[in-house]
């Protein structure tokens, strides 16, 4: 798109610019009159004096307007346009490589990515000397531009880019969004509109425009793939069942299907044994096998072949489990599995109360439910006038109601209810006259914070609580009469959760919040860290680490990333993405124990998708082109007339002020 | 082309006037203006008792015959008084319009025509640079007045004139014995005001009858106009202006001129002259009948 005049000779209407100017030389100054005196004259001037600045401005603009109207009449004749037409001499190709993981398919010792970057190689060869112009666009979940225009004159960068992509890295192993790159070609289309896609790719599309863009197929005939698609273990009346989706493409072949469980069954005094277990299973027409491997079997239904585990091979936890196909197929990254997380760690949690509480037994019941596929978690519930003093260490997580112990618990999170008293060190101390109502007062929440969570605290009522003074730094979360219902201490090792009212002097205990309250503070104490233990290439797992630090390494012990919480962040966070598949291991700290170096491991794996390796979509995205013919111009009279009449009405206005 | 308001049908028009002058002037003996003084006419004024000296003739004896004392009989005096008109004879009155000097003749010969025709004695002063010419010297009768008024006519307006040396420099001012007219366009540098001081100085009674022309009372002009002084030297006189007269400029125009107006009217006011400011497209008879009895110079 060029700025381009139909008829440049009407410029020669811009020569009447120098008469313009010639005329105000030459034009009579001032026409003379004879008058018999001018005294009076010369007394209004000081009448009109302060006027005459603004006199010679409007002079000033009422010439330039007539400048710019003899300008814009030049350029009326001269029938200005804009010129929509593409150089002829060269064409615009866009090369787009799809980068998904299929694309690591190979056949005779050459991957389809490959073949795919030495095609663009021919490509270019073939359009450079055509004087043509060449871009590149890699295409993963994230397209771009690795080269843009490349003419002749760039043939030995452009050469160089391609090159590189025949490093082993260069193909994600991810998904790929070739819409997404479809879409980034429109903006060379805005400059050309006739450019030309090909695309690299190992999906067949059903409909594209193939007018405009041309699929370079690079698959090769012979190639299959037998895939682990998904595998996953859960606890099914106590013994895991473990369950393993494969399917093969490109051929039909019966598979045989590996299972090693790694630490099965351990107990404190063994790490467990290792069961290995095994299934062929036919795969034909793309179909998903399921196989599931669970104690008592089941019945064989189309698609769905049980194996029944014998006492022996049962399993209650485990450490590790590894799924294999060892078929020779063409595309390797999906015929190894593993899961972890089958050993969960053991939390013990203290109640300590005076008398049985049912309300907080039951939450403890739902709790320790709730959070079965995370924590073993162990409650022991204590009345303290059994004992000679209260039990202040060897726990996670201690629930103290109505009676406090005299020092604060270190090894752990505290959760007091009620108080009493204030335990040394906690940085609060009670008043001896609890607030009382006569009628139920409504609290209201203070500060967003994760332990407030679906927590709707103006649901809540009480009608007697404890009033505190405050010496440490709480996060006051609940009030009533600004006074302080829930705090919050998070200062290092500190971990406190204080609430000044016992459950019988409110309706919490009666409402969905009571739960929501232990859980949310389980879960922000006591984090699970990530949620699942199986992902895929491209996938954003947010990891909660129960310390301050967190260090991530890949199977080869490289680091792949070391976090730390921020001074004064209500939570720790991390988002983890993933790019290479494989198994990672989540090392983290705790707030109590500086010995102590959790670690669990997560298997991050290509996305399933991509195990179909002759996968076919139906419609590919064609690029928004404008549609111009070639060679079109777009005249901008109007634009011109519009400004010539603005200008006109301008100077009309600006004369008419100099006569005032 | 010469204009002209003198004629027969013009004088017979004013032969019912007459100059309304003070009474506190002295003239001469053998006018008509009664004055303060006690004189010689019918009209009876007042009493007052016998001194030595005085005419026994005048003597009241029907009062004497009531109160046994003597009692003179006192009469009203009628002077004679000398009108002197001082006629502005700069370029600025008639160079470049003759209608604006001939209508400033024709006032100064209005007022010449009434002073003779009330047995005053009458005298025009051409003021030309800071002299004052008197031409016919003092004027009796109408016969020596129509003498003077065919040459009147043939006055030359060109130069310039300083009213204030003029006026204060004339060896026959004239002191209390009648009017002093001053017609002018008032459009000088010089200080016409000390001629006003000088004549009031001398007890005369003081009138200014200010002639402007149409284009000057409300000119209508417009654009870049170099404007040429009549009393210029030259087109590079500092007197000629070149202005881009715009209607903000007429507007300004007219506000000096009013003001300046004013400065005249409140200065004639303060030294108790009398003021005409007139333009001479309007009626002369209108103006004589109009503005000078309206000014009380006239009856």
């Amino acid at each position: 798109m060029r700025f381009d005049l139909l008829v440049p000779l009407g410029l020669l209407a811009l020569l009447t610019i120098p008469v313009l100017i010639l005329i105000y030389i030459i034009r009579p100054n001032y026409q003379v009159k004879h008058v018999s005196s001018t005294y009076v004259w010369q007394l209004s001037l000081k009448y009109k004096k302060r006027k005459i600045p603004i006199n010679k401005l409007r002079n000033i603009l009422i010439f330039l307007c007539q400048l710019l109207i003899l300008t814009s009449i030049a350029f009326i004749v001269a029938r200005p346009a804009l010129a929509y037409n593409r150089n002829t001499d060269r064409s615009d190709v866009i090369a787009i490589i799809d980068s998904s993981a299929s694309m690591y398919t190979e056949a005779n010792g050459e991957t389809r990515f490959l073949r795919a970057v030495n095609s663009v190689e021919e490509l270019a060869d073939d359009v450079l000397t055509e004087d043509g112009t060449l871009s590149v666009i890699l295409a993963d979940d994230k397209p771009e531009f690795i080269a843009t225009r490349m003419d002749r004159t760039n043939r030995g960068s452009l050469m160089e880019i391609l090159e590189g992509l025949k490093e082993e890295t260069s193909c994600s192993y991810g998904s790929s969004d070739i819409d997404g790159a479809i879409g980034l070609c429109e903006d060379i289309f805005a400059d050309d509109p006739t450019a030309k896609i090909y695309l690299y790719t190992d999906t067949q599309y059903t409909y594209y425009a193939d007018d405009i863009i041309t699929i370079v197929p690079v698959s090769d005939g012979g190639e299959w793939n037998a895939a682990i698609l998904n595998a996953e273990a859960e606890l099914d009346d106590g013994y895991y069942s473990l369950t393993v989706e494969v399917a093969c493409y490109g051929t039909e072949r019966e598979l045989e299907v590996e299972v090693k469980v790694n630490g099965a069954n351990a107990t404190l005094d063994s790490s467990g044994k290792t069961v290995p277990l095994k299934q062929t299973v036919f795969c034909s027409g793309d179909r998903t096998q399921t196989i599931v491997f669970r104690k008592g079997g089941g019945e064989d239904t189309d698609g769905y072949s049980y194996v029944d585990l014998q006492e022996t091979d049962a399993f209650t936890s485990y450490n590790s489990i590894d799924i294999n196909i060892e078929e020779s197929d063409s595309y390797g990254q999906d015929n190894s599995y593993h899961i972890y997380g089958g050993r969960k760690e053991v939390v013990n949690l203290l109640y300590c109360s005076a008398e049985p509480n049912p309300f907080f037994s039951s939450a403890l019941d739902i709790l320790r439910n709730r959070f079965m596929g995370v924590w073993d978690i162990r409650v022991t519930e204590v009345r303290h006038e059994d004992r000679d003093a209260f039990i202040t260490s060897g726990y996670d997580f201690y629930i103290y109601e109505d009676a406090m112990p005299d020092v604060l618990p270190i090894d752990g999170v505290v959760f007091l209810s009620a108080p009493d008293k204030a335990p040394a060190g906690a940085g609060f101390s009670v008043m001896a006259t609890p607030q009382t109502y006569t009628e139920s007062m409504y609290l209201s929440a203070e500060e967003d914070h994760p332990i407030m969570s679906n927590i709707k605290a103006s649901e809540i009522t009480v009608t007697r609580y404890a009033l505190l003074t405050l010496s440490a730094d709480y996060h006051m979360l609940m009030s009533c009469d600004t006074n302080p219902l829930l705090l919050l201490r998070d200062e290092g090792r500190t971990k406190i959760l204080l609430m000044p009212f016992s459950v019988h002097y409110s309706n919490i205990a009666a409402l969905p919040e009571w739960y929501t309250l232990l859980y949310n503070a389980m879960n922000f104490f006591l984090p699970g860290t990530v949620h699942g233990n199986s992902f895929e290439v491209g996938e954003q797992v947010v990891a909660s680490p129960r310390g301050p630090t967190l260090k991530v390494t890949d199977m080869n012990k490289n680091v792949f990333g070391t976090y730390e919480r921020e001074q004064g962040a209500l939570a720790f966070t991390v988002p983890l993405v993933f790019t290479i598949p494989g198994t990672y291991e989540l090392e983290q700290t705790s707030y109590f124990d500086e010995n102590y170096h959790g670690k669990l491991n997560i298997f991050v794996k290509a996305p399933a998708v991509e195990s179909n390796i002759w996968r076919v979509e139906d419609v590919l995205a064609e690029p928004v082109i404008e549609q111009r013919p070639e060679n079109t111009v777009n005249e901008l009279l109007v634009w011109f007339a519009v400004a010539l009449v603005s200008l006109l009405f301008i100077e009309w206005i600006l004369h008419s002020l100099e006569n005032r | 082309m010469k204009v002209s308001y003198l004629n027969d049908a013009f004088f017979s028009r004013l032969e019912t006037l007459a100059l309304n002058l003070r009474a506190n002037l002295a003239g001469f003996f053998g006018g008509k203006h009664l004055v303060k003084t006690y004189g010689q006419t019918v009209e009876f004024a007042d009493y007052r008792e016998y001194m030595l000296g005085d005419d026994i003739r005048r003597i009241d004896w029907n009062l004497y015959s009531r109160f046994e004392k003597y009692f003179l009989k006192l009469f009203t005096d009628e002077r004679q008084m000398h009108v002197r008109l001082y006629l502005d004879c700069s370029a600025s009155m008639g160079k470049e319009a003759p209608r604006k000097g001939a209508y400033a003749i024709a006032f100064a010969a209005a007022l010449g025509f009434l002073a003779v025709h009330n047995m005053d004695k009458v005298s025009f002063k051409a003021i030309k640079g800071n002299v004052c010419e008197d031409p016919f010297g003092t004027i009796v009768g109408k016969t020596s007045f129509f003498r003077a008024m065919s040459q009147l006519e043939n006055t030359e307006f060109d130069g310039e004139a300083d009213l204030g040396a003029a006026i204060a420099n004339s060896p026959d001012a004239g002191t209390n014995d009648g009017l002093s007219v001053i017609i002018s366009d008032f459009m000088t540098e010089s200080d016409w005001k000390k001629a006003v001081d000088f004549l009031t100085y001398k007890k005369r009674q003081v009138l200014l009858i200010q002639v402007l022309t149409p284009d000057e009372n409300d000119p209508d002009y417009d654009g870049r106009i170099n404007l040429i002084d009549s009393e210029s030297l030259g087109m590079e006189d500092g007197r000629n202006m070149k202005l881009r007269i715009t209607r903000g400029m007429l507007h300004a125009y007219q506000e000096a001129l009013a003001d300046f107006r004013e400065d005249l009217r409140s200065f004639c006011n303060s030294r108790e002259a009398g003021f005409l400011s007139t333009v001479c497209d309007k009626s002369i008879e209108r103006e004589l009948f109009g503005g000078l009895l309206k000014a009380g110079v006239m009856s």
